[in-house]
């Protein structure tokens, strides 16, 4: 799949941003003492970072300004689902938000709203990672590790940045997270890659009985939408070099200077960031489309 | 449209390849909204293909030429001036008027795939110049001339296979789409029904092989020798159908068998000329009475003076029972299995002998017997280019006819048949011009005619050519097309002299349709030291569009597109009839030029009006046709009650072939969807070479000068009156050095022979076969520039078999180098497997020059795609040290498909080819749009348009 | 409604006989032709004249060719537009009801006006059968000609996709497959019809009948009567046979 990179910022910014707004949800349900502006800090953050990835993600559109419609299918769109998801989820955040920092609204709507900030946040990266997961013409995407990793990479890369905004108090947990996304994140190459080319071409095409088919002529001889859109061409050496800055960047790097203490959480959250994105684009670049096996691929 | 009142549909007939299909044209505000094909027309019922869809893109292209040009810059520049139509004309006229008044020969007038032939033909007559053709001698000239010298019909326009009926079919060659929808209807006809099998025997496993039951990869060059095997398998089996050769056929002929003497290889005929047979019941030599005589078919029979005669059939006998077509050679040569020879021979000889058709309907043949049934042969058969643009294509093509003769299998139903006029005299009875007129003076006859003997040929009092082109002259007997790929070559060469002024129409001469690409622009640029002029001095192009030709004329007069003009697919020329029916159609301007533009017949007629050319004017010098085209196909009478068209003639409009003009007539072909078609009786669809009914319906129609049988030859006596000639006989004989070759290539019974480059000493260096063909959405079209056609293909590959690319260290998609001994091309080299191991293959004229046809500088057609004329020559030197045009010895057919090659992986693999040849200039009369968006603003919003569907009834939630 | 149907009235599409395909591409440029104008036209060409020319197709013909042992190689031509599938996950990923199945015949169309071009139907769609547009910012497919096959205006029998009244080899069928007495539901049951990519269950409508197979051929040959010339012409001196 062309890794657009509206569509990186929209999934890596939003999935920070839900995943700093959990952690900040649950401190404040455990009563971990945050502090007025420490709660509106993150949740501002949260919200400009959602915020980001939603505009960033209308800007893939063909007519953003129609962007509203997009919320009238929930029934059967998990993009609509999302969309919905995502509105709703700012409710908590501007209620908890608003009250940290303007205390306009009683003080026992704080913890009801972090419960459901929890939940909102939770079934919108559910949503979002549904976006993906539920076209089974993308093997590399229909899987159950992409739902656990949506959930997985936004609470780790929102556990770093709530360190950021909160301090080091649960350093460990990030860390621990940034493992447990890391192992997620193998496990899901692993399995891609184990599942590569189940699909073959004479499948595609209804005629499994005819032996082997390759090509002959195009249907055209330069590339069309369907080629540029779902055929994008990854080089191996250029997966290999993504593999570990995904890694590197997004969940090594993170957690080791965590682990050690450096005093640079907000280089960190920018490392863990681009090293999200760099996972992303893998996401797209790597996803290999059906579509493919009636041009030149013979499994995908 | 239920929702959109302003529709108009007006019917034409589409020119985007020389197929002629009927065509619906809905226009909306003026603009062309949709063009479909016309369900009630003869030729496609219908269906419409890729070009013909794409008529809206040709008729709108940003390359069309808005105004007549004249150069300024030097040829090639592409600097041109843009003036009037009157001082085109005046410049046109006076520079014609000279050549007139001077030597008429001097004009050479040759156009490309021109269906106006009956009208350019003639006005060539008229101007007094024989010095002209059409593209027909670099197509498919063999095809024609070995089927009309053979049985009077050849296929595609003079006959198709009775698709309805046939049970065993068998496809020859690449480019074989000249028929491109009917054959499509064809194939899908027998292919939807069980029980027909379709053979296809082609080196090349695309398009129509792909869905053949078999498929026979033969190597190039060698179907002759396959078809030839087939031959004598079935007379070593006897499967033969005796009735068939000794009816309508000269099989039975006594031929006098007298080597040396100048009656050698003729035929036995009375004092009348009637030929004779051997009865063998009686035992005397006596007149051939179809019926009545028991001909001998074999044996030597002594005339009473000595002389030996025998059977003409024993000729053919002795041919294809000779070694040569023994089937462990056939095997070598065409790389078709003898087991597969000799299956394909038993299973036609199954479907002709043992499941043949019999109609119960009566008929009487021209000998006077009666006939209670019709029994058809359903064995049947298509071939095209792929056989034909060899240098052994005019004796393969004939062979085919051979063999559907001993199957008989020709008018028949399930077999081939003809589409009236055809058949025709073998030769159709129009002689060709043997040379040009005095100045002032018209020609006698048309320049392209049927020489009936060497008596006809186009040659001086030294037996030396009269045509630039050397067409009808020994050289090139019958070049019944001309041989348009000779002229600009010879022009340039002064070879048999000079010309003044060259006229072209619609023809890609400095690009893709001569066979060297640099020598052509070489001819058309070099000057003459001595008059510091170019050798060809003056050239006038006519085109619809900005072409790579353009740069190179001097004068260009702007033709418009086929939805603005009137045309006329005449019963003069090629016209379109089927099985059933006779038929001539038009076409008529669907929507007004909006350029300074005017169809090349309205100029042609105007040229000849200026010129004062008999028929063109009046007693008193007034123009005879001044509205154009249109008022000259209702009003010019080529024979007393003959014209151009043939439906609705008399000033009643209910005369049908002959009649008076009618000042109605194309209001009722307009009415009449644009077509006229003439159905016949059941009675008079079969056997049409010798049913007399037919024969005077024919004569009747003016299709035919007489009701006389026509019979077909499987012996070619006129042939061997060449033959005789080369031997020193006649008062026609040929000059020293053309005897060897007419003695070698003249045979009255068609034989195979190599080509020249399967067997001379480059044959080694040079393995390859290298074949062109053009895919089905631009065949035969002018579709390379068309924004939808050049998305379907705008680049194209070598396509080598995998096993040989490998074998060569080639890899999928490497560039390579091509090479001949003529030239060099570097390409991009795909691999295929359904592809003959010595073949090699590539779609033609994908390749484009820089500049040309409106298109972007970068566009893939300059960049990437190329064209292997760069390895083809149109003269070749033959190991004797002689140089011969790259064509066939008889028709002159130029000879594209035998080319032959080396490749080898390039060190450079840099995504571009070679040769690049310096850009033409740009042409920018157009806007060239980005972005394109052809349809029409929409009045209502989708939802409200779906409402009109008037589907969302009750269903509705 | 992005919902699919649960059931539709009828089951209009198209059944593709690759046996007699011969890659022509007709349909493809005719049904460009007619649906440049039509309900969800126009279909925009970039850089139709330039470098890299591309446009929007409703069809496009691929071509393969297949290897298999003890069987002789063949090329197949193989044209692929929307299947119009029952359970079509183009429709159902759409998030502004853009996309839709229609109750009354199943076909599946995208409303220009609603759609807000956000791709995801053409990456749920595993045939490639949806074009984007991206001058006009909305995603494009076969109409199934519903301007067409419902015109009052034309002749009864002209009432059918494009693609299918100008196929020149008659390898394009459209027809109602709800309905087992339908031309295409007859020929689909007689012929071992397939459905493209069933391991995607979208029960796609439209269907393909496979090319014939090339089986090898079993040796036969004429019996020989004469071999040589002069056997022939012995043989044939005894000829009895009037003309």
């Amino acid at each position: 799949m062309h890794p657009a990179i509206s569509v990186i910022i929209f999934t890596t910014f939003s999935g920070m941003g839900y995943g700093l707004f959990i952690w900040l949800c649950a401190n404040i349900l455990a009563g971990s003492g945050l502090s007025d502006d420490e709660i509106f800090s993150g949740t501002a953050l949260s919200f400009i970072l959602v915020s980001i990835g939603l505009i960033s993600s209308t800007l893939h559109l063909g007519h953003p300004e129609r962007a509203w419609r997009a919320l009238s299918q929930w029934r059967s769109s998990w993009l609509s689902r999302e969309g919905i998801m995502a509105i709703l989820t700012y409710g908590p955040m501007v209620i908890i938000g608003g009250q940290a920092y303007l205390g306009v609204w009683s003080s026992s709507l704080v913890m009801p709203m972090a419960v459901l900030g929890i939940l909102g946040s939770v079934v919108t990266i559910f949503t979002t990672s549904m976006i993906y997961a539920s076209l089974k013409s993308i093997p590399a995407w229909h899987n159950v590790w992409v739902k656990i990793g949506y959930q997985a990479y936004a609470l780790s890369s929102g556990g770093v940045a709530y360190i950021m905004i909160a301090g080091w108090q649960h350093f460990m947990t990030v860390v621990g997270l940034l493992v447990l996304a890391l192992v997620v994140k193998i496990i899901t190459w692993i399995y891609i890659d184990k599942h590569r080319g189940q699909y073959k071409r004479e499948d595609a095409l209804g005629l499994p009985d005819f032996g082997k088919a390759k090509p002959f002529e195009p249907a055209h001889s330069q590339k069309n939408y369907l080629q540029r859109e779902m055929g994008y061409e990854l080089k191996s050496g250029r997966r290999a070099l993504m593999r570990w800055l995904a890694l590197g960047c997004g969940f090594i790097l993170p957690a080791v200077m965590l682990y050690y203490g450096l005093p640079l959480a907000p280089v960190i959250t920018l490392i863990c960031l681009g090293g999200m994105m760099a996972e992303r684009w893998l996401f797209f670049a790597e996803a290999e489309h059906v579509v493919g096996l009636y041009y030149d691929k013979d499994s995908v | 449209m239920s929702n959109e009142q302003n529709i108009s549909i007006k019917t034409t007939t589409c020119y985007m390849c020389a197929c002629r299909c009927g065509i619906n044209v809905h226009l909306k505000d003026g603009r062309i909204k949709y063009i479909e094909g016309n369900p009630d027309h003869p030729v496609n019922k219908g269906v419409l293909c890729a070009k013909g869809s794409a008529g809206i893109m040709q008729h709108y292209s940003p390359a069309r030429l808005t105004s007549p040009l004249k150069r300024v810059g030097p040829r090639g520049s592409g600097e041109f001036e843009e003036i009037s139509w009157d001082e085109a004309m005046d410049i046109a006229t006076e520079k014609l008027r000279t050549v007139r008044e001077k030597d008429p020969k001097r004009l050479a007038f040759f156009t490309g795939r021109d269906q106006s032939q009956a009208l350019t033909g003639w006005f060539s007559a008229k101007f007094g110049t024989h010095n002209y053709a059409a593209h027909g001698g670099f197509c498919s000239v063999n095809m024609a001339a070995a089927g009309l010298y053979t049985i009077g019909g050849s296929f595609w326009e003079f006959g198709e296979p009775d698709w309805h009926a046939t049970k065993y079919f068998m496809m020859f060659g690449v480019a074989e789409d000249h028929d491109s929808n009917p054959i499509k209807k064809g194939i899908g006809t027998i292919k939807s029904r069980k029980g027909t099998k379709y053979v296809s025997v082609n080196p090349v496993q695309s398009g129509y092989a792909a869905i053949a039951d078999e498929w026979l990869g033969i190597r190039p060059g060698t179907d002759g020798l396959f078809i030839g095997a087939l031959i004598a398998e079935l007379l070593k089996a006897e499967k033969i159908d005796w009735d068939f050769l000794i009816r309508y056929t000269n099989s039975p002929w006594l031929v006098i068998d007298s080597p040396g003497t100048p009656y050698h290889g003729l035929f036995v005929r009375n004092g009348s000329g009637e030929p004779m047979c051997y009865n063998s019941e009686k035992k005397t030599i006596e007149k051939m009475q179809v019926g009545k005589s028991k001909p001998a078919m074999v044996g030597e029979y002594d005339l009473g003076d000595g002389t030996i005669a025998v059977p003409a059939f024993q000729h053919i006998v002795k041919e294809f029972l000779s070694d040569k077509y023994e089937l462990s050679n056939v095997e070598k040569e065409t790389g078709i299995k003898a087991r597969d020879i000799e299956r394909i021979a038993a299973e036609m000889a199954e479907v002709a002998f043992e499941e043949e058709i019999v109609i119960d309907q009566e008929w009487i043949d021209s000998y006077g017997n009666k006939h209670d049934k019709v029994v058809g042969r359903p064995v049947s058969f298509h071939a095209m280019r792929g056989i034909a643009a060899h240098k052994n294509g005019f004796e393969t093509c004939r062979m085919l006819h051979m063999l559907q003769m001993v199957l008989g299998a020709i008018d028949g139903p399930g077999s081939f048949r003809y589409k009236p006029p055809f058949p025709r005299p073998t030769p159709p009875h129009k002689k060709n011009a043997k040379a040009a007129a005095a100045p002032g003076e018209v020609c006698t006859a048309e320049p392209l005619g049927f020489p009936a003997g060497p008596e006809d040929l186009a040659v001086d009092e030294n037996g030396e050519p009269t045509r630039l082109d050397k067409a009808f002259s020994w050289e090139y007997p019958l070049a019944i097309h001309g041989m348009m790929h000779m002229a600009l070559h010879n022009a340039w060469a002064g070879d048999p002299y000079k010309v003044d002024v060259l006229m072209m129409y619609m023809a890609n001469m400095a690009w893709n349709s001569s066979m060297n690409v640099e020598n052509a622009i070489k001819y058309m640029t070099d000057k003459d030291p001595e008059t510091d002029d170019y050798k060809i001095p003056y050239i006038i192009y006519s085109d619809a569009f900005y072409s790579e030709t353009v740069p190179y004329a001097d004068l260009i007069l702007p033709d418009t597109t086929y939805l603005e003009r009137w045309d006329a697919i005449s019963m003069l020329d090629r016209p379109i009839g089927t099985a059933e029916a006779a038929a001539d159609s038009i076409r008529q301007p669907v929507i007004e030029p909006d350029r300074d533009v005017r169809p090349f017949q309205d100029v042609v007629l105007d040229l000849g009006a200026r010129l004062g050319l008999p028929g063109m004017v009046d007693d008193n010098g007034k123009p005879l046709y001044p509205d154009g085209y249109s008022d000259y196909l209702t009003n010019h009478e080529r024979a007393p009650g003959v014209g151009p068209l043939s439906g609705w003639r008399g000033e009643d409009g209910k005369s049908h072939g002959k009649g008076a003009p009618n000042k109605d007539q194309l209001k009722k072909y307009i009415d009449n969807g644009c077509y006229w078609e003439f159905e016949l009786p059941e009675e008079q669809q079969y056997n049409r070479f010798a049913n007399k009914a037919y024969l005077e319906t024919a004569t009747k129609m003016g299709w035919m000068g007489s009701p006389e049988p026509i019979v077909l030859n499987m012996y070619n006596e006129m042939l061997q009156k060449f033959h005789l000639a080369a031997e020193g006989f006649g008062d026609h004989v040929p000059p020293e050095h053309a005897r060897e070759r007419i003695k070698k290539y003249f045979n009255p019974v068609a034989t195979w022979y190599p080509v020249q480059e399967h067997v001379d000493r480059n044959a080694e260096e040079y393995p390859l076969s290298a074949l062109t063909q053009r895919p089905a959405h631009m065949y035969h079209s002018w579709g390379g520039q068309n924004a939808w056609l050049r998305q379907l293909t705008s680049q194209n590959y070598l396509y080598m078999n995998s096993e040989t690319a490998k074998a060569k260290n080639i890899e999928d998609l490497d560039w390579v180098w091509v090479r001949s001994p003529h030239g060099e091309v570097k390409v991009q080299a795909k691999y295929m497997d359904g592809l003959n191991p010595g073949t090699v293959w590539t779609w033609n004229a994908i390749g484009k020059r820089r500049g040309a046809w409106a298109l972007d500088e970068n566009s893939p057609e300059f960049k990437k795609a190329f064209l292997l004329n760069h390895v083809l020559s149109e003269n070749l030197k033959t190991d004797e040290g002689e140089v011969r045009s790259n064509s066939d010895p008889v028709t002159g057919q130029g000879a594209w498909f035998d080319a032959r090659v080396k490749i080898e992986r390039a060190d450079d693999q840099t995504d571009e080819t070679a040769p690049l040849f310096e850009p033409v200039k740009f042409y920018d009369k157009h806007k060239r749009p980005d972005i394109l968006q052809y349809g029409f603003d929409k009045d209502m919003t989708f939802e409200e348009y779906e409402r009109t569907l008037g589907t969302k009834g009750e269903s509705e939630e | 409604m992005t919902c699919l149907p649960e059931k539709t009235d009828k089951k209009l599409g198209l059944l593709i006989d690759l046996n007699i395909c011969v890659g022509c591409h007709a349909c493809a440029v005719n049904c460009k032709e007619w649906n440049t104008s039509g309900i969800t036209g126009p279909m925009a060409d970039l850089k139709p004249y330039g470098d890299d020319p591309s446009g929007v197709w409703y069809n496009r013909i691929h071509s393969y060719e297949f290897k298999k042992e003890n069987e002789a190689d063949r090329a197949v031509y193989f044209p692929k537009s929307c299947l119009h599938c029952e359970d079509a996950p183009c429709v159902t990923v759409c998030p502004t009801g853009a996309s839709l199945k229609r109750t009354e015949d199943g076909i599946v169309l995208v409303n220009p006006d609603v759609c807000i071009g956000c791709k995801l139907c053409s990456w749920a769609c595993p045939y490639g059968a949806r074009e984007y547009d991206a001058t006009a910012g909305v995603m494009q497919k076969c109409t199934l000609c519903v301007d067409k096959i419902y015109d009052e205006n034309l002749a009864e029998e002209r009432r059918v996709p494009s693609c299918v009244s100008t196929c020149p080899a008659g390898a394009r069928h459209f027809g109602d497959f709800a309905d087992p007495n339908s031309n295409v539901s007859q020929l689909a049951a007689e012929n071992d019809a397939r459905d493209l990519f069933p391991q995607m269950e979208t029960k796609p409508v439209n269907q393909y009948l496979p090319p014939v197979k090339r089986e090898k051929h079993a040796d036969k040959k004429l019996t020989e009567k004469v071999s040589t010339v002069k056997e022939a012409l012995a043989k044939w001196a005894k000829l009895d046979f009037t003309g």
